[in-house]
């Protein structure tokens, strides 16, 4: 941790103007994401939802930060994932839609391509406290299955081991320094880490500007004051799953303690991650979100219904051709029957055809269906 | 969070090894860590001698100066805790004594003596003083934890035993009056008790029996005939506190004649219960016991599944038996054992010490068992003879000889009845 504050005062002002050099915020009135502009960036559209371009604020910092958190962040966690794995991992995302609209191709194009840090706090906090817990230690029972033949031996025996937990109260005291907490500094930090996964921490470097390149970096929606209301009951399970290892048992439940908190330091992380987007059929964007760590991708799968209704037409004018053909051929067996035969094909295979003709517009209307049921989005 | 105690730790608590620096970790204390010495020694706080456990006053008393101490009983009964077959303790019981013999000192001579490592008491040859040996098990669980007291005394075992060997008229008549019958040794052995839940399936073809009638010969004749059928059922049998001696040196038949305990009187265990008396630690292991027991609880369902059959009749059967909660407890039963002799031989006796029931080997007076045999079988065979007589005279012989070979068929099975109960008497 390069550089930390001390956050025990609640009047204290978290801005020091250490941005260097000097960047700019904008803003999106669509989602309300605040960011930090890279240097030089004139205008950008809204990387997270795609809507609208950002708009710069032309307060000062200083005035910015009456609202938010706007102190450059002291980590940063480098992209891990190139342009190409993006490209590949695009790819099998839209594999398995059902006529994927075309335009999911450019999503990977670097004109589209955002790249954005997410920030995340991570705090040290002194913890004074008496615990309890029930410490479960697992064992190995054994029992017996035993067979009865009377024609083969008698009686067979087998051994069958069955895992039990036997639960003893322990209690103590702690005294320790938790260091590096994760704890959210976004309001939908939640949903992030269910759609794109957990970031791992082992590979941070301290933030240096210039870093994040073309990144914009999100501001958190939580400052300190406000995520220490989250950042106690993590600290309490991480608390908990220390007393379980001290007291050498495989399980705890019912974990109570009364602790008192001191020294708490924060510290400001950012998270890589990558924002694309492709047009639906209403020429609507619709974002894709890729783990700039992990690569795993996120985002909303949409088949197109244009791409269906012309697969159904196409199937229909093959059906109304076969129909054609059907009533020509019957026609013309009123003066030469053999030709009936392949009249009654024709119109049979028609009628058949038709039907199936159905089955694109249906097969997109039931995916995006399924699809709009289990959306999510980044909030 | 919940407001806690305000005092830390609270009491019954220890110290315990934390894996974490800044966290300390506190236990409930075990029981009877304290109590726990190797060895511990009776001695009359009043005078000085030696103090022994008096079964007719259920407490330490000192034949020398008259001083009792009585003895709280903790009676646990049946609700007694019991141990789960857990790996580890199969595997430690299995291995069992790593030694024959432990080396012991007294505390109030000093000699040192060699005992057999099955003896829980001992009492010292130099200076008398009765001691009750606790040494370390090859585990904590394997330590007895409960025992039934001695309610039987040493004279009530006589009176039993005297009106025992008068008891039978096989025995000798003048058995009754014997003098040399030895003082009766109160010992506590080593017993296993066993719980299980069984959960059984069986499937077997079972005989109906039917009258089928048939033409042969001109004539409609009738016959019984077996008709097979499959049945199956399923069984659910819960085994309490089945009892598995745990001494090898006891004859099993003897042991089993007197296995009438009441585990309701199971008590919690406590060296002074054992002063001046003996006590024999375990020679067959758990696993070997629980093996021993398992046959018996398997064998009984089989039975069990098999009398859910519609007849008696049973065929290819086949069952599962499934054992689930299985569970074990180390006890101390006790038991008086004497020895007498008669007429040159050696015979033992034993007595149940909680209800006093009697097993042992009695002298037979074959003289008098071989005459009741002759008058038993002697009628049957004197018809059988007026019979054959008669026949050759040419008289009513056949029914005479034919009520004599009935009476002699009889009487020879009476015979070997009564010839196979004086074997087993004489022969324990």
């Amino acid at each position: 941790m390069s550089e930390t504050q001390d956050n025990t005062g609640a009047d204290q002002k978290y801005f020091n103007g250490y941005w260097d050099p000097p960047v700019a915020l904008a803003v999106c009135e669509q989602c309300d994401w605040v960011y930090v502009l890279p240097n030089g960036t004139e205008t950008h559209i809204c990387p997270h939802c795609f809507s609208v371009p950002l708009e710069k604020v032309n307060e000062s910092l200083s005035q910015q930060n009456k609202l938010f958190y706007v102190q450059p962040p002291e980590l940063l966690l480098p992209y891990k994932i190139n342009l190409e794995q993006i490209h590949s991992r695009i790819v099998s995302f839209s594999q398995g839609i059902p006529f994927a609209t075309p335009d999911i191709k450019r999503a990977s194009s670097n004109d589209r391509i955002a790249q954005i840090y997410l920030p995340y706090w991570l705090v040290d906090s002194d913890i004074k406290a008496e615990w309890e817990i029930e410490a479960g230690y697992e064992y190995e029972v054994l029992s017996h299955r035993e067979r009865y033949h009377q024609h083969q031996g008698g009686w067979q025996t087998e051994q069958v081991t069955e895992q039990r937990v036997r639960w003893e109260p322990r209690l103590g005291r702690l005294d320790r320094r938790y260091h590096n907490i994760p704890v959210p500094a976004l309001e939908g930090q939640k949903v992030i880490n269910q759609m794109l996964g957990q970031y791992e921490h082992s590979d941070v470097v301290p933030y240096k500007a210039g870093l994040e390149q073309k990144a914009l970096i999100r501001l958190p929606d939580r400052n300190p004051e406000d995520a220490w209301v989250e950042a106690k009951p993590i600290l309490q399970a991480y608390a908990a799953e220390e007393c379980r290892i001290a007291s050498g048992a495989d399980q705890q439940r019912n974990f109570r303690w009364t602790s008192e908190y001191r020294s708490q330091t924060w510290t400001l992380l950012l998270q890589p991650l990558y924002a694309t987007y492709y047009r639906d059929d209403d020429n609507k964007l619709v974002p894709i979100y890729i783990n700039g760590q992990s690569g795993q991708i996120a985002g909303i799968r949409r088949a197109s219904m244009k791409r269906g209704q012309r697969a159904s037409l196409w199937i229909l004018g093959a059906a109304i051709f076969l129909f054609i053909l059907s009533i020509t051929a019957g026609t013309v067996s009123f003066f030469a029957p053999p030709v009936l035969p392949f009249a009654i094909v024709c119109f049979i295979a028609a009628a058949l055809i038709a039907i199936t003709a159905l089955i694109p517009v249906a097969r997109v209307w039931q995916y995006n269906r399924a699809q709009r049921r289990g959306e999510t989005s980044i909030p | 969070m919940t407001e806690m105690e305000p005092k830390f730790p609270p009491p019954n608590y220890i110290l315990d090894a934390s894996e974490i620096d800044g966290i300390e970790v506190y236990k409930p204390a075990p029981p009877d860590q304290i109590e726990h010495q190797t060895l511990v020694e009776f001695k009359c706080p009043s005078c000085g001698a030696e103090t022994a456990y008096s079964i007719s006053e259920g407490g330490l008393s000192c034949s020398h100066c008259g001083y009792f101490e009585t003895q709280e009983h903790e009676v646990s009964g049946r609700a007694a805790p019991e141990y789960e077959f857990t790996l580890e303790t199969i595997g430690l019981a299995s291995q069992g004594w790593d030694t024959d013999r432990v080396e012991m000192e007294c505390q109030s001579c000093g000699v040192k003596t060699s005992l057999p490592i099955e003896l829980k008491t001992h009492q010292c040859a130099y200076c008398g003083s009765n001691q009750v040996i606790q040494r370390e098990d090859p585990q904590e669980v394997l330590r007895p934890r409960f025992l039934v007291p001695f309610e039987i005394d040493h004279e009530k075992c006589q009176q039993i035993a005297i009106k025992w060997l008068g008891g039978s008229w096989m025995t000798p008549r003048d058995l009754k009056n014997i003098k040399n019958i030895e003082r009766f040794r109160g010992i506590y052995l080593p017993y296993w008790t066993f719980d299980a839940a069984s959960d059984a399936s069986w499937k077997a073809e079972v005989g109906h029996a039917k009258t089928k009638r048939y033409y042969s010969n001109g004539k409609w004749k009738q016959k019984v005939v077996i008709e097979w059928r499959w049945e199956a059922g399923t069984l659910n049998l819960n085994y309490n506190d089945q009892i598995i001696s745990g001494s090898k040196r006891l004859s099993k038949r003897l042991l089993k004649a007197v296995s009438d305990w009441q585990l309701s009187k199971l008590t919690r265990y406590e060296a002074k219960f054992l002063a001046g008396l003996q006590a024999q630690a375990y020679d067959i292991p758990l696993d070997s016991a629980w093996e021993q027991a398992r046959d018996e609880m398997r064998e009984n369902t089989r039975q069990a599944c098999i009398d859910q059959a519609s007849t008696h009749r049973v065929r290819n059967f086949r069952m599962q038996l499934d054992f689930a909660d299985e569970k074990w407890r180390y006890i101390l039963l006790p038991v008086h054992i004497a020895n007498y002799s008669y007429r040159g031989n050696s015979y033992q006796v034993i007595i149940n010490g909680q209800g006093g029931t009697i097993a042992g080997q009695r002298p037979v007076d074959w003289g008098k068992v071989w005459l009741v045999i002759a008058g038993i079988l002697s009628p049957g065979l004197l018809l059988c003879l007026v019979g054959v007589i008669t026949v050759l005279l040419g008289g009513v012989g056949i029914i005479i000889g034919g009520l004599g070979f009935v009476l002699l068929v009889i009487g020879i099975f009476i015979s070997v009845a009564i010839g196979m109960k004086a074997a087993q008497m004489d022969d324990i």
